[in-house]
């Protein structure tokens, strides 16, 4: 293997960080309608890219010397459109990522409170093999649930 | 001020019937081009009338791909999955997508369905579909076992996008 998967942990939370959580980076769509944001460092290549909205699907990938390495895919949805809107959502998740990036992580479990709002992020797995849940939940309702997996691929 | 446009999902029962049909079909009509911004991708598309799917899929063991539909040019389904060869030395990707394949195939021919469970048995193989959801918004998993041992995984998800979203 001619990268080491400390290596491919360090480069993903950076580029994480740098793109969607901090909304940098964008690029050129991959896709018609899609939001596409791209990471670069050394050999290492990030692509997140995401049709947004209240229903909202994704895919975040990296390249290692332009093969494919590893990837995740996301898919969410608001279900109380009345109780939150797309900005408060998008306010919730890039503060939890900020934490959970700080922690040098994005897996495990995370929770957070903010505005009368409840974020709950569960997941199994390591980098290699994991899937999650993310929920959010304002007096007891449930508002917002997004699934997600992956790992590496070869 | 003109009024908020309103906004309504788009036919479900054409939608899944769909889906049915480019997910039976697409891996006959593979299209092995490489786009530059899919680098490593096997795209696979289907179009029937207003309807178009377009499968990307990436890795050659352990994949990861998602599938979209889309309406007049507007993306308004997706289905993303993560499949992993759990136990590389017992069993073969080829053997693994020969189950799965065989799997769905008599899941939708025999039930016109692609979610809600389904288990299936195929040369001493046992296939599991277990899911929650439906069309608009679901998620779920595959396995291959041979009886005691996981083999093989597939995580998946998806659902209606935005985009679905049209103005009446």
């Amino acid at each position: 293997m001619p990268f080491d998967l400390e290596s491919l942990e360090a480069f993903l939370i950076r580029a994480k960080a740098l793109t969607y959580a901090s909304d940098g980076h964008l690029a050129a769509p991959s896709r018609k309608g899609a939001i596409d944001r791209i990471f670069q460092q050394g050999s290492f290549v990030y692509r997140d890219s995401l049709f947004d909205g209240q229903m909202a699907i994704g895919q975040e990938m990296v390249w290692f010397e332009d093969l494919p390495i590893w990837g995740e895919n996301y898919y969410g949805q608001i279900h109380r459109p009345d109780l939150i809107s797309t900005e408060m959502l998008d306010q919730i998740l890039r503060r939890s990522m900020e934490h959970m990036y700080h922690e040098l992580r994005f897996l495990g479990a995370y929770r957070q409170e903010y505005e009368g709002y409840v974020y709950l992020d569960t997941n199994t797995g390591d980098m290699n093999q994991f899937q999650g849940l993310q929920e959010i939940t304002k007096n007891g309702k449930q508002v917002f649930t997004m699934y997600y997996h992956g790992g590496s691929i070869a | 001020m003109s009024p908020e446009p309103h906004l309504v999902q788009p036919d479900l029962t054409a939608l899944e019937s769909f889906i049915l049909k480019a997910k039976s079909v697409s891996g006959r009509v593979s299209d092995a081009n490489m786009a530059q911004n899919q680098l490593g991708a096997l795209e696979c598309v289907y179009t029937e009338g207003l309807y178009t799917f377009h499968g990307s899929y990436f890795g050659k063991v352990d994949q990861i791909g998602q599938e979209l539909i889309f309406f007049k040019d507007s993306p308004i389904w997706g289905a993303n999955h993560y499949a992993k060869l759990i136990d590389k030395q017992a069993f073969s990707l080829r053997k693994a997508e020969e189950v799965v394949a065989v799997s769905r195939s008599a899941c939708y021919y025999q039930e016109h369905r692609f979610l809600g469970r389904w288990h299936y048995e195929v040369d001493g193989y046992s296939y599991e579909d277990d899911n929650s959801g439906d069309v608009r918004f679901f998620q779920g998993m595959q396995t291959i076992s041979d009886g005691e041992k996981l083999l093989y995984l597939i995580y998946y998800h998806g659902g209606l996008i935005e985009t679905a979203l049209v103005e009446s």
